[in-house]
Formats: structure tokens, C-alpha cells, sequence
């Protein structure tokens, strides 16, 4: 039996090695990589002038409606702000009000520049969506009269990221514990940009457990959740519990054995 | 011997007890012909309502929404709340309003665009189709994010139909518009918007819970009636809400403007008081009051 004990508690150490290294490696090898560089559009791409692209048939009157958004996101150097701002003292030339030129350009810089190029997007992407981003709200602090439509670009990306990140946490559950998704969230949160990410159930069993709102757990483990479940889980206590019961059993057992057993002289003082 | 009263102690002592009593009335509730606290059953389910008359009160039931701590001295919301109650306001009820991100109050912030007072605290869009605003009036208005037509009057941007979801100059023109109206707004889910339920069974949380919701509509005499029902049984979002306005068209013969979900989960947090002042137990929540990080509250004054 003695033999016997000692195999079960060889295994067990040996069991103890194995899952520390486990959890050694998964920590090691979390991801702590950086983001990779990600470029938009064309570096050295010429400057298009917005009367090239807009059709004869286009005036003031009919802009909103009539602008070839396509075309003209199509055409955009989005790296390059100065170009941008061209393109919006261009428009109030054509349109005679800078309402209607910011409306329109901030059209083509969000909604429709999302519809053609970023339907979908990855973490580095989002990351230099959000440096992209960051420029338009420095050009909004230095022209206090355009800041409505920088901030409305700026504005618009964020909060884009902020929903990716949602989306990506719902997907992955374990995407939000890595460390450039937790860069990214926090990048959104500082500029009051709140990414909803939510808790899973999991995660609210085990606050609500480290809360000691045991009445609260109580309630809700009997009152949403299947009687399957209810019932799984009562059986697997009761498994627990018949366990725990067999193994102080066996202690004891071992220990009156150990008692009951002579005392060698060497051992007795 | 001499009496302990003469006469001008005593007018001194009237009148200080006059001055004590109408204090004390002032204070101590609101007038209870105006608002109605009940528990109904219908069939098999069981509602409990806070129904508040605001039209026929003379708009003297008001709405005031508490996201942000104080801007000069940090203040958090429920002790916002404790200042602003203790300040000698008449309360009906206060009750947790939209979601949290976070189970822990203190850290989380509310779910979707969120504006109190003209100050920003969540600038995030968030996928829910209903946008609330309250006003400083004590009035509360829901608009349907996915009609694109939110207008807003006072400023550059008055009564021009905003699609704030789809266009992001118009979303910044209406905060902007809020941080200058110092106006107060929060985003939660639109279940029910002129009588029709907005919500499927397909594109909802399946959890069942107990459900409570914000119902704003007008009585059978077109007066405007703020209801806020709260259904202890569980139910998923769907079937609690398709109940609810079942419920409130066909037994309280309301015409539902909308109906909107209000916070049953981390920060279940329900404050309901009596006409006179004390609290009443028909509803309660599961949490306390610094367990919520938003907070809608009724009062009247």
C-alpha cells in the first residue's frame, strides 16, 4: 500500500510539473509583438483636383446627392491631409457654403471610404486607422472654424475601432486579454471613445463569486439557467462532493494505520 | 402665578410652527393622485408599475439622468444622486438606466453614446436604435436611430433630420449641439416605437431575466403618461418586451410612443418612495446604489 502511495503522489507531482510548465509557456509566449506597419494608398501619388472628377451634370444645387463618392475615394491620397484641405476650400468655391462642403468630404472620409476599403479590418490595420485618425484631430486644434468636420473624421474612426473591437471580442472571447487589443482599447477609452466589451458569463460567475454575492449567484444560476443545466451541475457537486468524502476517508484510514503501527527506537526520540 | 405663554411668545411660537409645518409639506412627498403604484396580473404574468401622470401633473413629474461625475470636484453618480436628494427633493423612483462595460461601478462607464449636462462621457455610437434625450425640462424624448430623422431645436442644426448612425458630420454636429444646450442624452435598446415592437427574437439576447422597461406614451384622455414597468419573471429581451406592450396597449389602453430597456443586470439598482416620503418594496433592485454608474430618476416638484 506504502508503494502504492507513493506511486499516486510520484504521478501527482509529476502531473503538478507538467501543468506549471503549461501555464509557463502560455505566458511566455502571449503575444507581445508589435504592430506591423500598414500603409494607405499611394505615397507619391499626384494631388487630384476636384473639378477632374466631377461630371459636367454636377452643380451646387445637386452636390449632396450627386458627388461621385466612388470616384473620388477611389482617386484620394488619404495620407495626405494638405491635399484634403485643398479639397475643401475647392468645394466651398463650388458649393458657396462650407456647410455643404464639410458634409459632403466627411461623407466620402468615413462612410464611404469604409464601404470601399475597410469593411473588414485587423488589429494593425485598426491601429493605423487610428494614427490616421489622430491627424485630423490635430488639424481640427489648428483651424477652430473647420473643427466640426476634422473631428467628425476623427470621431468616426474611433468610434469604428471602438465597434471592431466589440465585434472581435465576441468573436474570439480570449482576444481581449492580448496585449495589442489592449492597447487598441485603451487608445479609444482616452479619447472617450468607450470600446463595449462586455463580460462574459464565465467572467461574471467568478466576480460575482469573488464579490461573495452568493444570494445574487444563487438567484440567477436557479432562476436563468435550463433545468439541464441546473441539473448537471447538481450532479456534478454531488460528484464532488462524494470525492472529497472518499479521499478524508482514505486519509484517515492511512493516518490510523500509520498511528497504530510500532514505533521504531531511532524514531522515538 | 404667571403664564409660561405670553402673548407675543406665543405668536413667536405660531409662527415658527407655521413656517415648520409648510417646510415639512413641501418636503415630505409628492401629490399621490398623480402617480400610481400597482401590482397587476395579466394571465399568467405579473407586472409591477410606477405610472406616472406628467401631462395631467402639469409637467410636474420630471426626469433627471445622472452618467458623469461632477466635472469640478469629481463627484461620483450615486453621490451625486445622495447631494441632489438631499438638496429637499420630492423622488418617485430612481432606477439604473443603460448598460455598463464593466461589472465593477467605479471603473465601468455606460454603453453607447452617452451626454450628461452637456458633458460627454461616452462619444462611442453603439448598436442600440434608441437615442434618449432628457431635458432640462423633466421631459424625455426617444428617437429611432434607424428613421434618420433625429432634429433638435436651438443651434445651427434646428429641425434638420440628423442620421447620426450613418453619417459622422452629422453625429458631431449633435454633440456638438449638446455640449452648447448643456443637453443630456444616453443610448439603450428602442423595443417598442409607436406601438410597434422593434425588436426580433433573431437579432436579441436569448438570457432570460426580469425585465424592466421605460414606457412613454399618452393615456386614453392624450395625456402624456411616463410608465416604468417591471416584470420579476424571466423572460428573454424579446418575449419580456412583446409581453410588456401587449400589456400596456390592450390593459392600460396606452399609446406607446416607446418603449426602452433599462439596466437589469450588474447595476439592478430600483429606489421606489411612497407619496410621503418612505420607501415602498414593490419594487426593488438587487443592487445598491453605488453599484450603478447611470441613473434615471423621477421626481416631482
Amino acid at each position: 500500500m506504502n508503494k502504492a502511495l507513493k506511486q499516486f503522489w510520484r504521478g501527482m507531482s509529476a502531473l503538478t510539473v507538467i501543468i506549471f510548465c503549461y501555464l509557463l509557456y502560455v505566458v511566455v509566449s502571449a503575444e507581445m509583438e508589435d504592430f506591423k506597419p500598414v500603409g494607405f494608398g499611394q505615397p507619391n501619388a499626384k494631388p487630384v483636383a476636384i473639378n477632374t472628377i466631377l461630371p459636367d451634370s454636377v452643380n451646387a444645387g445637386n452636390m449632396a446627392t450627386a458627388f461621385p463618392f466612388d470616384a473620388y475615394v477611389q482617386k484620394l491620397n488619404i495620407n495626405n491631409y494638405g491635399e484634403i484641405g485643398q479639397h475643401l476650400t475647392e468645394m466651398d468655391t463650388i458649393t458657396n457654403s462650407p456647410f455643404l462642403s464639410e458634409y459632403i468630404l466627411s461623407t466620402a472620409l468615413t462612410s464611404k471610404l469604409e464601404e470601399q476599403r475597410f469593411t473588414t479590418a485587423n488589429l494593425d490595420t485598426l491601429n493605423a486607422l487610428l494614427n490616421w485618425a489622430d491627424g485630423y484631430k490635430a488639424l481640427g486644434n489648428l483651424h477652430p472654424t473647420r473643427s466640426t468636420f476634422f473631428n467628425s473624421v476623427h470621431s468616426y474612426w474611433y468610434s469604428y475601432v471602438a465597434n471592431q473591437l466589440h465585434h472581435s471580442s465576441k468573436v474570439d472571447v480570449f482576444a481581449k486579454y492580448t496585449f495589442r487589443f489592449k492597447y487598441l482599447f485603451q487608445r479609444c477609452a482616452d479619447a472617450g471613445h468607450y470600446p463595449n466589451i462586455g463580460n462574459e458569463k464565465y467572467e461574471k460567475v467568478v466576480f460575482n463569486v469573488a464579490e461573495k454575492n452568493w444570494a445574487y449567484l444563487g438567484n440567477r444560476f436557479w432562476n436563468a439557467t435550463s433545468w439541464k443545466f441546473r441539473t448537471l451541475m447538481i450532479l456534478l457537486g454531488l460528484q464532488v462532493l462524494l470525492a472529497e468524502i472518499f479521499f478524508l476517508g482514505f486519509c484517515l484510514k492511512q493516518f490510523r494505520k500509520w498511528k497504530s503501527k510500532p514505533m521504531k527506537v531511532s524514531e522515538a526520540f | 402665578m404667571k403664564h409660561l405663554l405670553t402673548l407675543p411668545k406665543l405668536c413667536v411660537v405660531l409662527f415658527l410652527g407655521l413656517i415648520s409645518f409648510s417646510f415639512v409639506s413641501s418636503i415630505s412627498g409628492y401629490n399621490q393622485s398623480f402617480v400610481q403604484i400597482s401590482t397587476v396580473k395579466n394571465g399568467a404574468d405579473q407586472y409591477k408599475l410606477v405610472y406616472m401622470q406628467r401631462g395631467a401633473s402639469g409637467k410636474r413629474i420630471k426626469a433627471k439622468y445622472f452618467a458623469a461625475n461632477d466635472p469640478y470636484n469629481n463627484t461620483t453618480v450615486p453621490n451625486r444622486y445622495r447631494n441632489w436628494k438631499s438638496s429637499g427633493k420630492q423622488i418617485i423612483c430612481a432606477t439604473s438606466g443603460t448598460y455598463m462595460d464593466n461589472l465593477t461601478a467605479s471603473r465601468a462607464t455606460p454603453v453607447g453614446l452617452t451626454i450628461d449636462n452637456g458633458v460627454v462621457v461616452n462619444r462611442s455610437l453603439a448598436n442600440f436604435d434608441g437615442l434618449v434625450i432628457v431635458y432640462a425640462t423633466g421631459g424625455v424624448v426617444a428617437t429611432n436611430l434607424e428613421d434618420k430623422n433625429l432634429t433638435v431645436q436651438g443651434g445651427s442644426i434646428s429641425g434638420i433630420p440628423l442620421d447620426i448612425r450613418g453619417n459622422a458630420y452629422h453625429r458631431e454636429q449633435f454633440i456638438k449641439w449638446c455640449e452648447d444646450n448643456e443637453a443630456t442624452v444616453f443610448q439603450t435598446h428602442m423595443l417598442a416605437y409607436k406601438n410597434q415592437l422593434k425588436i426580433s427574437s433573431y437579432n436579441s439576447s436569448k438570457d432570460s431575466r426580469e425585465r424592466r422597461f421605460l414606457v412613454v406614451g399618452t393615456d386614453e384622455n392624450g395625456q402624456v403618461v411616463h410608465c416604468i414597468i417591471h416584470s420579476p419573471q424571466y423572460t428573454t429581451l424579446y418575449e419580456g418586451s412583446k409581453r410588456a406592450l401587449s400589456f400596456m396597449n390592450d390593459f392600460k389602453d396606452m399609446n406607446v410612443i416607446f418603449m426602452v430597456n433599462l439596466d437589469t443586470g450588474a447595476q439592478d439598482f430600483f429606489d421606489l418612495y411612497n407619496s410621503d416620503g418612505t420607501l415602498n418594496n414593490t419594487i426593488t433592485g438587487q443592487k445598491s446604489v453605488n453599484d450603478t454608474r447611470n441613473m434615471l430618476v423621477y421626481y416631482y416638484e
